[in-house]
């Protein structure tokens, strides 16, 4: 979630932190390392400075100025200087540092987490889990290899309104579901274009890439930007609308979630800027039985269903099954039964604040304290399947082609090219191992 | 412009114990030389192997490796999985002059941190090197880690003539 409402969050974080709350001793809280530290990040360190079993132990960013920024506000939330660090491998290496919570660009994700699990550490992971297919299964398997406890940030996951409404889906309140829809309509402006220049002093730009190819350093291709770019991003798809991909899945409970076949069209229409991903993006992933449907939209747009818009966004979810349909949204859920479309169940979110992330951070907390795996409510398993169908998507997209799948083996039939497009070429020493 | 006096002969490195010091003047000579050795060349010809020899791109990388993985040890640590798992992909071609170098001195400031934090008094004491904890000192690995970063040093500049065919 990149937005957050920042200003409605600030506040409610002033009014959290001058509560009283109780002291834990030194073995109850849990010494965390923050990996990234942009607009993202300082939410991170923000969110966990509230939490009393969390201590910010350590900082890594590639940028001095973010490092510095983010220190500053440590020692002000939490009256202690946290450990800097430039490099993850050298925070990975501390052994104080219990966990990190990991808020890079989307193509550090899968080595950050797996360094991570083989360093002993537990991870939670912003979303998209991964920055291609293969990337999401070795996250699994190092998670599963070194026991620990990896959470995803998919914070719908920890929201009572949305758990509620995918159980009574579960239950049957629509019938069969036929079509689960994802909605990702969210308004942005161009990025313009942005020269080729020497990389800032106090950014080591190479590090910033890291797994993905060497480029030259702009503007666009650092900061918020890069999630437009497929060396680092993934597009919208993959970035707010990963979100709403997941409840797609959370809903549907397909028997696998790789689908038979997957077809995306759309473009980049209206800017002429930088940005490689397209603004407007329509996915249809067949199941055979049933199907996901999923549009991106970040131009101008009219909204759909019941889903209201936030501001200029509108992001949310639709279910429709056999004997009725549900719309499913950040602001509460709606259940129409009937050829009349009566409405027979609707509620609203409890939280205050719908966009924090703390419940879903207090619950990887518990998780990494208790070492219960069922306090994951966003497990790697599932963020890897959510971002795995946005990343089909983007093939099929960029090829120009309807795809066949062969669900058990997890990769196209007959299609070496698009299979190719499952994983990436790394650069050298920043590899995603093979063999984990 | 090159600084005609070899680091060792610069003078103490201020505060630090002398034979502590002799291994950062070793990481100060590697930098320069591999800076100089590689200058100018591409990065097709930093990973040729003339004549089938090691590539330019091998060396700078196994420089900074090798001293992490060292360093590693004289800290009385063992190599973690994602360190063992950056050797098996360091002779992995394709890396830039700039890149290889930006990683080296990631590397060496980390390996000089870690032997900063040393105490002198210690350098007879035990370690134990691989999973087979072969038997050394920290002094061993300091003077080994020296030596290695040289050897490597000396062969990238020789593969380097070979490439410029000097």
């Amino acid at each position: 979630m990149q937005h957050s409402h920042r200003r409605q969050f600030l506040q409610t974080a002033a009014a959290v932190a001058t509560q009283a709350r109780p002291i834990l001793g030194a073995n109850d809280r849990v010494n965390l390392g923050i990996i990234g530290l942009g607009g993202r990040g300082r939410d991170h360190v923000n969110s966990y400075a509230q939490l009393p079993e969390a201590r910010l132990a350590a900082l890594c960013d590639v940028n001095q100025e973010a490092l510095e920024r983010a220190a500053a506000m440590v020692q002000k939330l939490q009256g202690h200087k946290a450990k800097e660090f430039a490099d993850m491998r050298r925070l990975l290496d501390d052994k104080e540092v219990d966990a990190v919570s990991v808020a890079t660009p989307n193509h550090w994700h899968a080595l950050t987490t797996i360094w991570a699990c083989q360093a002993g550490k537990d991870v939670y992971v912003e979303k998209p889990a991964s920055h291609n297919v293969f990337e999401g299964r070795q996250m699994v398997a190092a998670a599963r290899k070194h026991g620990r406890m990896v959470q995803v940030g998919s914070q719908s996951r920890s929201l009572f309104h949305k758990i509620k409404a995918m159980k009574l889906l579960e239950a049957g309140v629509i019938g069969k579901i036929y079509q689960a829809r994802g909605l990702c309509y969210r308004w942005r402006k161009s990025i313009g274009k942005t020269p080729v220049t020497e990389a800032p002093p106090g950014i080591q730009w190479d590090l910033f890439l890291g797994p993905a190819p060497m480029r030259p350093f702009t503007i666009n291709r650092f900061a918020y930007n890069w999630h437009w770019f497929w060396d680092t991003g993934n597009g919208d798809i993959g970035n707010q609308g990963v979100h709403e991909m997941d409840i797609c899945l959370w809903g549907l409970r397909p028997k696998s979630a790789f689908p038979r076949h997957v077809a995306s069209t759309g473009g980049k229409f209206l800017w002429d800027d930088d940005q490689e991903t397209p603004n407007t993006q329509q996915a249809v992933f067949d199941y055979g039985d049933a199907q996901i449907v999923f549009e991106v939209r970040n131009l101008q747009t009219l909204g759909e269903g019941g889903i209201p818009f936030g501001g200029s966004s509108l992001v949310g979810n639709l279910f429709l099954g056999s004997e009725g349909c549900m719309e499913v949204h950040p602001y509460g859920f709606k259940v129409y039964r009937g050829e009349k479309r009566e409405v027979s169940h609707e509620e609203k979110p409890a939280e205050d604040v719908i966009w924090d992330p703390r419940p879903h951070m207090k619950n990887f907390l518990r998780a990494v304290t208790s070492r219960d795996p069922r306090h994951l409510t966003a497990s790697i398993e599932a963020g890897s399947d959510a971002a795995a169908l946005c990343h089909l998507a983007n093939i099929s997209y960029r090829l120009g082609r309807r795809l066949a799948l062969d669900p058990a083996a997890g990769r196209f039939t007959g299609d070496s090219e698009a299979d190719a497009m499952l994983t990436r070429r790394y650069r050298a020493p920043y590899i995603v191992p093979e063999k984990i | 412009m090159k600084n005609p006096i070899e680091p060792w002969l610069r003078g103490p490195v201020p505060g630090l114990d002398p034979v502590l010091g002799a291994v950062l003047h070793a990481f100060q000579h590697a930098r320069e030389e591999l800076a100089e050795c590689s200058e100018g060349l591409t990065a097709e010809q930093i990973w040729s192997r003339p004549g089938g020899v090691a590539a330019l791109g091998f060396h700078i990388r196994h420089v900074g490796g090798a001293a992490e993985r060292l360093a590693t040890y004289a800290t009385g640590q063992q190599l973690s999985e994602r360190q063992t798992g950056e050797m098996r992909c360091e002779v992995d071609p394709g890396a830039s002059r700039e890149e290889l170098l930006a990683e080296l001195e990631r590397r060496l400031g980390w390996c000089e941190s870690a032997i900063r934090g040393i105490d002198p008094a210690t350098l007879a004491e035990p370690r134990g090197v691989g999973r087979k904890q072969l038997p050394t000192t920290v002094a061993g690995l300091l003077v080994h880690i020296a030596e290695h970063a040289m050897r490597h040093t000396g062969q990238a500049v020789t593969t380097a003539m070979l490439i410029r065919g000097t």
